[in-house]
Protein backbone atom coordinates (compact mmCIF):
# COMPACT_ATOMS: atom_id res chain seq x y z
CA UNK A 1 0.00 0.00 0.00
CA UNK A 2 1.32 3.56 -0.88
CA UNK A 3 1.94 5.98 1.51
CA UNK A 4 -1.31 7.92 2.36
CA UNK A 5 -2.40 11.25 0.91
CA UNK A 6 -3.16 12.49 4.30
CA UNK A 7 -1.75 11.19 7.20
CA UNK A 8 -2.73 12.20 10.61
CA UNK A 9 -1.37 10.21 13.38
CA UNK A 10 -2.06 10.33 17.38
CA UNK A 11 -3.92 13.45 16.69
CA UNK A 12 -4.50 15.41 20.08
CA UNK A 13 -6.31 18.37 21.26
CA UNK A 14 -6.96 19.57 24.78
CA UNK A 15 -7.74 23.20 25.90
CA UNK A 16 -7.23 23.36 29.81
CA UNK A 17 -8.81 20.35 30.84
CA UNK A 18 -10.89 19.69 27.79
CA UNK A 19 -10.22 16.86 25.52
CA UNK A 20 -11.36 17.98 22.19
CA UNK A 21 -9.54 15.44 20.11
CA UNK A 22 -8.08 12.60 21.17
CA UNK A 23 -5.32 10.28 19.39
CA UNK A 24 -6.95 10.74 16.61
CA UNK A 25 -5.40 8.35 13.17
CA UNK A 26 -6.70 8.81 10.05
CA UNK A 27 -5.11 8.22 6.61
CA UNK A 28 -6.34 9.07 3.76
CA UNK A 29 -5.96 8.07 0.16
CA UNK A 30 -5.23 10.14 -2.74
CA UNK A 31 -9.09 10.52 -4.44
CA UNK A 32 -10.58 9.44 -1.15
CA UNK A 33 -13.66 11.45 -0.29
CA UNK A 34 -14.20 11.26 3.53
CA UNK A 35 -17.53 11.96 4.96
CA UNK A 36 -16.60 12.92 8.78
CA UNK A 37 -20.17 12.52 11.12
CA UNK A 38 -21.00 12.47 14.93
CA UNK A 39 -22.52 14.78 17.03
CA UNK A 40 -22.04 18.13 17.58
CA UNK A 41 -19.22 18.66 20.16
CA UNK A 42 -17.74 15.62 18.79
CA UNK A 43 -14.22 17.21 17.26
CA UNK A 44 -15.48 17.10 14.01
CA UNK A 45 -14.52 20.82 13.05
CA UNK A 46 -11.98 20.57 14.94
CA UNK A 47 -10.21 17.72 13.61
CA UNK A 48 -10.33 19.56 9.99
CA UNK A 49 -9.11 23.12 12.16
CA UNK A 50 -6.34 20.90 13.20
CA UNK A 51 -5.68 19.62 9.50
CA UNK A 52 -5.78 22.92 8.22
CA UNK A 53 -4.03 24.35 10.89
CA UNK A 54 -5.80 27.33 12.07
CA UNK A 55 -5.91 25.43 15.24
CA UNK A 56 -2.93 24.24 17.26
CA UNK A 57 -2.34 20.50 17.75
CA UNK A 58 -0.87 19.56 21.42
CA UNK A 59 0.29 16.02 20.36
CA UNK A 60 0.66 13.87 17.22
CA UNK A 61 0.99 15.14 14.00
CA UNK A 62 -0.31 15.68 10.19
CA UNK A 63 1.57 14.58 7.20
CA UNK A 64 0.02 15.63 3.49
CA UNK A 65 1.68 14.09 0.62
CA UNK A 66 4.71 13.33 3.17
CA UNK A 67 5.33 16.75 4.61
CA UNK A 68 3.92 19.19 7.08
CA UNK A 69 1.29 21.55 5.93
CA UNK A 70 0.84 24.56 6.85
CA UNK A 71 -1.56 27.27 6.57
CA UNK A 72 -1.51 29.42 2.99
CA UNK A 73 1.13 26.72 1.58
CA UNK A 74 -1.27 25.87 -0.67
CA UNK A 75 -1.72 22.50 0.12
CA UNK A 76 -5.17 22.42 1.63
CA UNK A 77 -8.14 25.07 0.94
CA UNK A 78 -11.01 25.10 3.15
CA UNK A 79 -14.89 25.91 2.74
CA UNK A 80 -16.17 27.18 6.09
CA UNK A 81 -20.25 26.69 7.52
CA UNK A 82 -20.30 30.64 7.16
CA UNK A 83 -18.61 30.93 3.74
CA UNK A 84 -16.45 33.71 5.49
CA UNK A 85 -16.26 35.70 1.98
CA UNK A 86 -15.08 39.13 2.57
CA UNK A 87 -18.06 41.38 2.51
CA UNK A 88 -16.26 44.70 0.83
CA UNK A 89 -15.31 42.70 -2.49
CA UNK A 90 -17.53 41.51 -5.51
CA UNK A 91 -17.50 37.58 -6.02
CA UNK A 92 -15.50 38.18 -8.48
CA UNK A 93 -12.51 39.84 -6.37
CA UNK A 94 -13.21 37.52 -3.55
CA UNK A 95 -11.74 34.99 -6.48
CA UNK A 96 -9.02 37.19 -7.56
CA UNK A 97 -7.69 38.55 -4.50
CA UNK A 98 -5.04 35.71 -3.60
CA UNK A 99 -4.49 34.91 -7.10
CA UNK A 100 -3.18 38.02 -7.62
CA UNK A 101 -1.75 38.61 -4.60
CA UNK A 102 -0.47 34.64 -3.90
CA UNK A 103 0.14 33.53 -6.86
CA UNK A 104 0.81 37.09 -8.47
CA UNK A 105 -0.74 36.97 -11.35
CA UNK A 106 -1.83 39.37 -13.58
CA UNK A 107 -5.04 41.57 -13.12
CA UNK A 108 -6.66 40.02 -16.68
CA UNK A 109 -5.26 36.44 -15.66
CA UNK A 110 -6.90 36.62 -12.47
CA UNK A 111 -10.04 38.03 -14.14
CA UNK A 112 -10.23 35.20 -16.45
CA UNK A 113 -9.52 32.57 -14.11
CA UNK A 114 -12.13 33.74 -11.67
CA UNK A 115 -14.43 33.99 -14.35
CA UNK A 116 -13.98 30.54 -15.31
CA UNK A 117 -13.95 28.89 -11.29
CA UNK A 118 -17.39 31.00 -11.59
CA UNK A 119 -18.70 29.58 -14.27
CA UNK A 120 -18.01 26.20 -13.25
CA UNK A 121 -20.26 26.86 -9.99
CA UNK A 122 -22.63 28.25 -12.19
CA UNK A 123 -22.51 31.72 -10.87
CA UNK A 124 -20.94 33.99 -13.83
CA UNK A 125 -23.59 36.10 -13.82
CA UNK A 126 -23.12 37.49 -10.67
CA UNK A 127 -19.31 38.21 -10.56
CA UNK A 128 -19.83 41.30 -9.70
CA UNK A 129 -22.10 41.32 -7.02
CA UNK A 130 -21.28 42.08 -3.46
CA UNK A 131 -21.55 39.04 -0.97
CA UNK A 132 -24.54 40.85 0.76
CA UNK A 133 -26.12 40.82 -2.27
CA UNK A 134 -26.08 37.26 -2.53
CA UNK A 135 -28.33 33.91 -1.10
CA UNK A 136 -26.54 31.99 1.70
CA UNK A 137 -25.95 29.20 -1.41
CA UNK A 138 -24.69 31.60 -3.80
CA UNK A 139 -22.16 32.86 -1.58
CA UNK A 140 -21.01 29.56 -0.37
CA UNK A 141 -20.56 28.45 -4.21
CA UNK A 142 -18.53 31.53 -4.53
CA UNK A 143 -15.97 30.35 -1.43
CA UNK A 144 -15.92 27.31 -3.25
CA UNK A 145 -15.01 28.62 -6.51
CA UNK A 146 -12.51 30.97 -4.47
CA UNK A 147 -11.14 28.26 -2.60
CA UNK A 148 -10.86 25.92 -6.05
CA UNK A 149 -9.31 28.66 -7.88
CA UNK A 150 -5.79 28.27 -5.86
CA UNK A 151 -6.10 24.48 -6.85
CA UNK A 152 -5.51 23.18 -3.15
CA UNK A 153 -4.38 19.17 -3.13
CA UNK A 154 -6.78 18.24 -0.13
CA UNK A 155 -10.16 20.31 0.65
CA UNK A 156 -11.81 20.20 3.49
CA UNK A 157 -15.43 21.46 3.64
CA UNK A 158 -16.56 22.27 7.83
CA UNK A 159 -20.61 22.44 7.62
CA UNK A 160 -20.76 23.91 4.50
CA UNK A 161 -24.55 23.61 4.23
CA UNK A 162 -25.16 23.95 7.86
CA UNK A 163 -26.62 27.27 7.91
CA UNK A 164 -28.60 26.80 4.44
CA UNK A 165 -32.14 25.97 3.52
CA UNK A 166 -32.64 22.49 2.17
CA UNK A 167 -33.36 24.04 -1.44
CA UNK A 168 -29.81 26.11 -0.86
CA UNK A 169 -27.96 23.03 0.44
CA UNK A 170 -29.15 21.09 -2.94
CA UNK A 171 -27.46 23.25 -4.63
CA UNK A 172 -24.18 23.72 -2.66
CA UNK A 173 -24.22 19.81 -2.43
CA UNK A 174 -24.54 19.35 -6.23
CA UNK A 175 -21.20 21.29 -6.25
CA UNK A 176 -19.64 19.28 -4.00
CA UNK A 177 -20.79 16.14 -5.76
CA UNK A 178 -19.10 17.36 -8.68
CA UNK A 179 -16.11 17.92 -7.62
CA UNK A 180 -15.74 15.01 -6.08
CA UNK A 181 -16.02 12.97 -9.51
CA UNK A 182 -13.63 14.58 -10.61
CA UNK A 183 -11.48 12.52 -7.71
CA UNK A 184 -10.26 15.64 -5.81
CA UNK A 185 -9.21 14.51 -2.42
CA UNK A 186 -12.03 15.42 0.07
CA UNK A 187 -13.14 15.36 4.06
CA UNK A 188 -16.76 16.96 4.41
CA UNK A 189 -18.28 17.75 7.45
CA UNK A 190 -21.60 17.12 6.87
CA UNK A 191 -25.03 16.43 9.27
CA UNK A 192 -26.12 15.93 5.78
CA UNK A 193 -26.79 12.17 6.13
CA UNK A 194 -28.24 10.90 2.55
CA UNK A 195 -25.53 13.08 0.95
CA UNK A 196 -22.44 11.74 3.08
CA UNK A 197 -23.97 8.10 2.18
CA UNK A 198 -24.21 9.35 -1.69
CA UNK A 199 -20.99 10.85 -2.23
CA UNK A 200 -18.77 9.49 0.80
CA UNK A 201 -16.69 6.58 -0.78
CA UNK A 202 -15.80 6.59 3.92
CA UNK A 203 -17.67 7.15 6.91
CA UNK A 204 -15.73 8.12 9.72
CA UNK A 205 -18.29 8.36 13.05
CA UNK A 206 -16.61 10.43 15.51
CA UNK A 207 -17.65 11.41 19.26
CA UNK A 208 -15.97 12.71 22.40
CA UNK A 209 -13.19 13.56 20.29
CA UNK A 210 -12.41 10.08 19.29
CA UNK A 211 -12.79 7.61 15.51
CA UNK A 212 -15.70 5.33 17.37
CA UNK A 213 -16.17 3.69 13.63
CA UNK A 214 -14.34 4.25 10.00
CA UNK A 215 -15.11 2.52 7.15
CA UNK A 216 -16.54 2.35 3.28
CA UNK A 217 -19.85 4.59 3.75
CA UNK A 218 -22.27 1.61 2.75
CA UNK A 219 -20.87 -0.22 5.35
CA UNK A 220 -20.85 1.72 8.41
CA UNK A 221 -24.67 3.09 7.40
CA UNK A 222 -25.68 -0.36 7.11
CA UNK A 223 -24.15 -2.68 9.64
CA UNK A 224 -23.72 -0.40 12.45
CA UNK A 225 -22.69 -2.13 15.31
CA UNK A 226 -21.26 0.55 17.44
CA UNK A 227 -23.75 1.46 19.79
CA UNK A 228 -23.14 5.10 20.06
CA UNK A 229 -23.02 5.27 16.29
CA UNK A 230 -26.67 3.29 15.93
CA UNK A 231 -28.44 5.97 18.78
CA UNK A 232 -26.76 8.47 16.46
CA UNK A 233 -28.40 7.35 13.16
CA UNK A 234 -31.59 6.35 14.58
CA UNK A 235 -31.75 9.98 15.50
CA UNK A 236 -31.80 11.35 11.83
CA UNK A 237 -34.08 8.13 10.97
CA UNK A 238 -36.07 9.94 13.40
CA UNK A 239 -36.62 13.10 11.48
CA UNK A 240 -37.63 11.04 8.23
CA UNK A 241 -41.81 11.38 8.31
CA UNK A 242 -41.92 7.80 7.74
CA UNK A 243 -39.91 6.31 10.59
CA UNK A 244 -42.24 6.14 13.22
CA UNK A 245 -39.46 4.89 15.96
CA UNK A 246 -36.03 5.03 16.58
CA UNK A 247 -34.77 1.88 15.85
CA UNK A 248 -31.42 0.22 14.90
CA UNK A 249 -30.40 1.31 11.00
CA UNK A 250 -30.14 -2.14 9.44
CA UNK A 251 -33.75 -2.41 10.30
CA UNK A 252 -34.78 0.11 8.73
CA UNK A 253 -36.31 0.17 4.88
CA UNK A 254 -35.97 3.30 4.37
CA UNK A 255 -32.63 4.02 5.36
CA UNK A 256 -31.65 0.82 3.58
CA UNK A 257 -33.52 2.24 0.36
CA UNK A 258 -31.34 5.34 0.37
CA UNK A 259 -27.95 2.94 1.03
CA UNK A 260 -29.06 0.96 -2.43
CA UNK A 261 -30.10 3.86 -4.17
CA UNK A 262 -28.12 6.81 -3.11
CA UNK A 263 -29.90 9.75 -4.14
CA UNK A 264 -28.19 11.40 -7.13
CA UNK A 265 -28.40 14.64 -8.07
CA UNK A 266 -31.49 15.49 -6.74
CA UNK A 267 -32.43 16.23 -3.09
CA UNK A 268 -30.37 15.24 0.06
CA UNK A 269 -31.88 12.97 2.46
CA UNK A 270 -32.44 14.85 5.25
CA UNK A 271 -33.19 18.89 5.83
CA UNK A 272 -30.95 21.06 7.92
CA UNK A 273 -31.70 21.90 11.76
CA UNK A 274 -35.04 23.74 11.39
CA UNK A 275 -34.94 26.90 11.88
CA UNK A 276 -30.48 26.79 10.77
CA UNK B 1 -31.40 90.83 11.63
CA UNK B 2 -29.60 93.74 10.36
CA UNK B 3 -27.84 93.15 6.73
CA UNK B 4 -25.09 95.90 7.85
CA UNK B 5 -24.46 93.53 10.47
CA UNK B 6 -23.58 90.61 9.02
CA UNK B 7 -21.51 92.30 6.61
CA UNK B 8 -19.14 93.72 9.49
CA UNK B 9 -19.77 90.24 11.39
CA UNK B 10 -19.02 87.57 8.55
CA UNK B 11 -15.22 88.41 7.98
CA UNK B 12 -13.89 88.00 11.24
CA UNK B 13 -15.87 85.05 11.74
CA UNK B 14 -14.80 83.46 8.22
CA UNK B 15 -11.52 84.20 9.62
CA UNK B 16 -12.28 82.40 12.61
CA UNK B 17 -13.53 79.72 11.01
CA UNK B 18 -10.48 78.93 8.79
CA UNK B 19 -8.42 78.82 12.42
CA UNK B 20 -10.87 76.15 13.83
CA UNK B 21 -11.22 74.19 10.30
CA UNK B 22 -6.96 74.64 10.34
CA UNK B 23 -6.46 73.42 14.35
CA UNK B 24 -9.68 70.63 14.55
CA UNK B 25 -8.15 68.66 11.15
CA UNK B 26 -4.83 69.24 12.47
CA UNK B 27 -5.80 67.81 15.72
CA UNK B 28 -7.87 65.34 14.26
CA UNK B 29 -4.99 64.09 11.87
CA UNK B 30 -2.75 64.16 14.90
CA UNK B 31 -5.83 61.84 16.95
CA UNK B 32 -6.18 59.24 13.81
CA UNK B 33 -2.11 59.13 13.79
CA UNK B 34 -1.78 58.83 17.47
CA UNK B 35 -4.47 56.82 17.71
CA UNK B 36 -3.48 53.80 15.39
CA UNK B 37 -0.80 53.80 17.83
CA UNK B 38 -2.19 53.29 20.99
CA UNK B 39 -4.37 51.12 19.80
CA UNK B 40 -1.27 48.98 18.31
CA UNK B 41 -0.36 49.06 21.59
CA UNK B 42 -3.20 48.37 23.38
CA UNK B 43 -3.39 45.44 21.86
CA UNK B 44 0.52 43.76 21.23
CA UNK B 45 2.02 41.53 23.27
CA UNK B 46 3.78 43.50 25.33
CA UNK B 47 2.76 43.91 28.60
CA UNK B 48 4.06 47.56 29.53
CA UNK B 49 3.00 48.76 26.06
CA UNK B 50 -1.01 47.14 26.94
CA UNK B 51 -0.23 49.18 30.16
CA UNK B 52 0.50 52.47 28.52
CA UNK B 53 -2.28 52.23 26.48
CA UNK B 54 -4.42 51.55 29.28
CA UNK B 55 -3.22 54.42 31.55
CA UNK B 56 -3.17 57.07 28.71
CA UNK B 57 -6.80 55.88 27.32
CA UNK B 58 -7.74 56.19 31.00
CA UNK B 59 -6.54 59.73 31.43
CA UNK B 60 -7.33 61.05 28.45
CA UNK B 61 -11.11 60.11 28.46
CA UNK B 62 -11.22 60.72 32.20
CA UNK B 63 -10.19 64.41 32.49
CA UNK B 64 -12.23 66.98 31.18
CA UNK B 65 -10.67 68.47 27.95
CA UNK B 66 -11.19 71.97 29.73
CA UNK B 67 -8.77 70.82 32.42
CA UNK B 68 -6.20 69.20 30.19
CA UNK B 69 -5.70 72.32 27.84
CA UNK B 70 -5.20 74.57 31.20
CA UNK B 71 -2.76 72.09 32.51
CA UNK B 72 -1.18 72.25 29.17
CA UNK B 73 -0.94 75.86 29.01
CA UNK B 74 0.23 76.11 33.13
CA UNK B 75 2.07 73.02 33.50
CA UNK B 76 4.68 73.36 29.57
CA UNK B 77 6.08 76.35 30.60
CA UNK B 78 6.30 75.12 34.04
CA UNK B 79 8.33 72.23 32.87
CA UNK B 80 10.50 74.50 31.18
CA UNK B 81 8.98 74.10 27.45
CA UNK B 82 8.77 76.51 25.30
CA UNK B 83 6.06 75.44 23.02
CA UNK B 84 3.94 78.09 21.07
CA UNK B 85 0.08 78.35 22.81
CA UNK B 86 -1.02 77.30 19.48
CA UNK B 87 0.68 74.32 19.49
CA UNK B 88 0.12 72.87 23.49
CA UNK B 89 -3.94 73.52 22.07
CA UNK B 90 -3.55 71.40 19.16
CA UNK B 91 -1.09 68.90 20.70
CA UNK B 92 -3.87 68.51 23.67
CA UNK B 93 -7.06 68.19 21.55
CA UNK B 94 -5.01 65.75 19.34
CA UNK B 95 -3.91 63.86 22.38
CA UNK B 96 -7.50 63.26 23.44
CA UNK B 97 -8.90 62.51 20.02
CA UNK B 98 -6.29 59.92 19.90
CA UNK B 99 -7.35 58.32 23.06
CA UNK B 100 -10.75 58.24 21.79
CA UNK B 101 -9.80 56.92 18.24
CA UNK B 102 -7.32 54.17 19.94
CA UNK B 103 -10.93 52.92 21.24
CA UNK B 104 -12.73 53.15 17.78
CA UNK B 105 -9.42 51.10 15.90
CA UNK B 106 -9.58 48.85 18.64
CA UNK B 107 -12.84 47.33 18.55
CA UNK B 108 -13.54 47.92 15.05
CA UNK B 109 -10.95 45.79 13.67
CA UNK B 110 -11.85 43.62 16.64
CA UNK B 111 -14.88 43.26 15.62
CA UNK B 112 -13.69 42.06 11.80
CA UNK B 113 -15.09 38.10 11.66
CA UNK B 114 -12.35 35.72 12.81
CA UNK B 115 -13.52 33.89 9.66
CA UNK B 116 -12.76 35.80 7.25
CA UNK B 117 -8.86 35.93 8.20
CA UNK B 118 -9.11 32.65 8.63
CA UNK B 119 -9.79 32.66 4.92
CA UNK B 120 -7.21 34.45 3.59
CA UNK B 121 -4.68 32.75 6.05
CA UNK B 122 -5.36 29.59 4.32
CA UNK B 123 -5.64 31.41 0.55
CA UNK B 124 -1.58 32.12 1.35
CA UNK B 125 -2.18 35.75 2.21
CA UNK B 126 0.64 36.94 4.66
CA UNK B 127 -0.26 39.03 7.74
CA UNK B 128 0.32 42.63 5.83
CA UNK B 129 -1.74 41.67 2.83
CA UNK B 130 -4.21 40.21 5.10
CA UNK B 131 -4.35 43.37 7.66
CA UNK B 132 -4.65 45.64 4.10
CA UNK B 133 -6.59 44.10 1.64
CA UNK B 134 -9.06 42.38 4.58
CA UNK B 135 -9.43 43.30 7.98
CA UNK B 136 -8.78 47.40 7.28
CA UNK B 137 -11.52 47.76 4.72
CA UNK B 138 -13.93 45.95 6.59
CA UNK B 139 -13.20 47.56 9.74
CA UNK B 140 -13.17 50.72 8.21
CA UNK B 141 -16.84 50.65 6.67
CA UNK B 142 -17.84 49.93 10.17
CA UNK B 143 -15.98 52.27 11.93
CA UNK B 144 -16.64 55.21 9.66
CA UNK B 145 -19.63 56.23 11.67
CA UNK B 146 -17.87 56.87 15.07
CA UNK B 147 -14.66 58.10 13.50
CA UNK B 148 -16.65 60.74 12.05
CA UNK B 149 -18.75 61.13 14.95
CA UNK B 150 -15.10 62.05 16.47
CA UNK B 151 -14.15 64.28 14.28
CA UNK B 152 -17.34 65.95 14.62
CA UNK B 153 -16.69 66.00 18.63
CA UNK B 154 -13.34 67.56 17.91
CA UNK B 155 -14.20 70.15 15.55
CA UNK B 156 -16.91 71.15 18.31
CA UNK B 157 -14.38 70.91 21.13
CA UNK B 158 -11.80 72.94 19.96
CA UNK B 159 -14.27 75.77 20.49
CA UNK B 160 -12.71 75.31 24.54
CA UNK B 161 -9.53 76.47 22.91
CA UNK B 162 -10.36 80.08 22.50
CA UNK B 163 -10.47 80.03 27.03
CA UNK B 164 -6.38 79.84 26.40
CA UNK B 165 -6.16 82.69 24.44
CA UNK B 166 -6.19 81.02 20.83
CA UNK B 167 -8.09 83.04 18.11
CA UNK B 168 -10.69 80.65 16.81
CA UNK B 169 -14.73 80.76 15.83
CA UNK B 170 -15.53 81.56 19.35
CA UNK B 171 -12.95 83.49 20.39
CA UNK B 172 -13.88 85.53 16.98
CA UNK B 173 -17.99 85.54 17.82
CA UNK B 174 -16.83 86.87 21.60
CA UNK B 175 -14.85 89.51 20.57
CA UNK B 176 -17.63 90.26 17.83
CA UNK B 177 -20.58 90.05 20.37
CA UNK B 178 -18.16 93.05 22.74
CA UNK B 179 -17.19 95.14 20.17
CA UNK B 180 -21.01 95.28 18.39
CA UNK B 181 -23.34 94.69 21.58
CA UNK B 182 -25.12 92.17 20.20
CA UNK B 183 -23.96 88.77 21.65
CA UNK B 184 -27.47 87.53 20.11
CA UNK B 185 -26.20 87.66 16.88
CA UNK B 186 -23.08 87.03 17.12
CA UNK B 187 -23.43 83.53 18.76
CA UNK B 188 -26.33 82.79 16.03
CA UNK B 189 -24.14 83.35 13.42
CA UNK B 190 -20.99 81.48 15.15
CA UNK B 191 -23.50 78.38 15.77
CA UNK B 192 -24.53 78.46 12.25
CA UNK B 193 -21.37 78.68 10.90
CA UNK B 194 -20.50 75.49 13.52
CA UNK B 195 -23.55 73.93 11.75
CA UNK B 196 -22.40 74.17 8.03
CA UNK B 197 -18.75 72.86 8.70
CA UNK B 198 -20.20 70.08 10.82
CA UNK B 199 -22.51 69.05 8.11
CA UNK B 200 -20.29 68.37 5.51
CA UNK B 201 -18.28 65.93 8.05
CA UNK B 202 -21.67 64.68 8.48
CA UNK B 203 -22.10 64.12 4.69
CA UNK B 204 -18.88 62.44 4.49
CA UNK B 205 -20.34 59.57 7.02
CA UNK B 206 -23.19 58.84 5.29
CA UNK B 207 -23.19 55.28 3.94
CA UNK B 208 -22.59 55.70 -0.11
CA UNK B 209 -25.83 53.40 -1.44
CA UNK B 210 -24.47 50.22 -3.37
CA UNK B 211 -24.74 50.49 -7.30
Amino acid sequence: MTAPFLLAEKLERRVGDTQILDRIDLAVQKGEVVGLIGPSGSGKSSLLRCIAGLDPITGGRVLVEGRTPTPGDGTIGMVFQQFNLWPHLTAQENVTLALRLVRKQSRSEAAERARTMLDRVDLLKFADRRPAQLSGGQQQRVAIARTLAMEPRLVLFDEPTASLDPELTTEVLDVIRGLADTGMTMLVVSHEMGFVASVATRAVFLDHGRILVDGPTKQVFRDAQEPRLRRFLATYLQRVAWAPEPEPATDNPALLEIIENPPGEGMPLTSTKPGA
Amino acid sequence: MDWSFIQEALPPLLQGAVATVAVSAAAILLGFAAGAGIAAAATSGARGLRAFAAIYISFFRGVPLLVQLLLAYYALPFLGLDIPAIAAAVGTLGLCCAAYMAEILRGGLAAVPSGAIEAARLLGLTRVQTFIRIRLPIAARAMRPAIVGEAIMIMKASSLISLVGILELTRASQALAASTFLPLESYVLCGLIYLAINLVLMALGWERRRA
